[in-house]
């Protein structure tokens, strides 16, 4: 399985607060930090985001295509995450609320997308009874 | 975190697709999901899925900087396996496996676009 993800940051300081706040509100904290890295999760948990400077040492850009998804636990979840994102200096990429037609079940994707202070696409999601 | 899926960027869907399905082989996962813009593959002990897609602005696929997706190997023998199996599917090397300073046995690879990887596990486990 994947054991973690790592995104890129010019600001590891500026990150880790706006990491710090999306982590909170899953419940989770910080599993690993270094001068360089800092990483979200719970050892021996599911998979951990951390932030990193690039290895190379220089400057950390942002993959066209590359986003990582965070399952919430409800719509209002996915809506905080959202908020709390925009609140923390992240951009929109895409308001909360439904994408796409609701399945077999009346299920539908409901889903938040954002970038965090470095660019880097993120979304969250859940999937909820169609209105 | 609930992590639940991840994508890189392609710029050749059928390319990323070789690379992908020999690799997620490696760990004995599949194919899960085929649209006309992106594949996706999941993993047999669950976990995050991970995904090739043409980006959704149109625009061309390119490759962050400190951007790697980690994939947790069970034994030395496997990190080496999927090391040869990226390279032989059109990845580059980016770090051969062997013991790491944070005291991982890993092996840093990319993509056929570029994006890093790399397959770790606990040393001695071979």
């Amino acid at each position: 399985m994947i054991g973690y993800v790592t995104l890129g940051t010019n600001d590891l300081a500026r990150a880790a607060t706006f990491y710090d706040a999306i982590a909170g509100e899953m419940g989770i904290g910080r599993m690993m930090e270094f001068d360089s890295f800092i990483a979200w999760g719970e050892p021996g948990g599911g998979t951990g985001i951390a932030a990193t400077q690039p290895f190379d040492g220089k400057e950390a850009t942002v993959g066209n295509g590359t986003m990582v998804a965070i399952e919430a636990k409800d719509p209002a979840q996915v809506d905080r995450l959202y908020a709390i994102a925009m609140e923390k200096g992240g951009s929109d990429e895409g308001v909360p609320g439904p994408r796409g037609e609701a399945d077999e079940q009346g299920n539908v994707f409901y889903a938040g997308y954002f970038r965090d202070l470095d660019g880097n696409k993120l979304n969250a999601f859940c999937y909820a009874k169609a209105p | 975190m609930p992590v639940v899926h991840v994508t890189f960027g392609t710029r050749d869907l059928e390319r990323g697709e070789k690379f992908y399905d020999a690799i997620i082989a490696e760990f004995g996962g599949s194919r899960m999901m085929e649209t006309e813009k992106a594949r996706g593959w999941a993993f047999p002990e669950g976990g995050p899925s991970i995904g090739i897609t043409l980006p959704y602005d149109g625009n061309e696929a390119n490759v962050g900087n400190g951007t790697m997706f980690a994939i947790m190997g069970k034994d030395e023998d496997q990190v080496r396996r999927v090391h040869a199996a990226a390279l032989a599917n059109g990845g580059s090397c980016e770090g051969p496996p062997g013991l790491r300073e944070n005291g991982f046995y890993a092996a840093y690879y990319r993509d056929p676009d570029g994006n890093k990887m790399n397959t770790f596990c606990m040393p001695g486990e071979s």
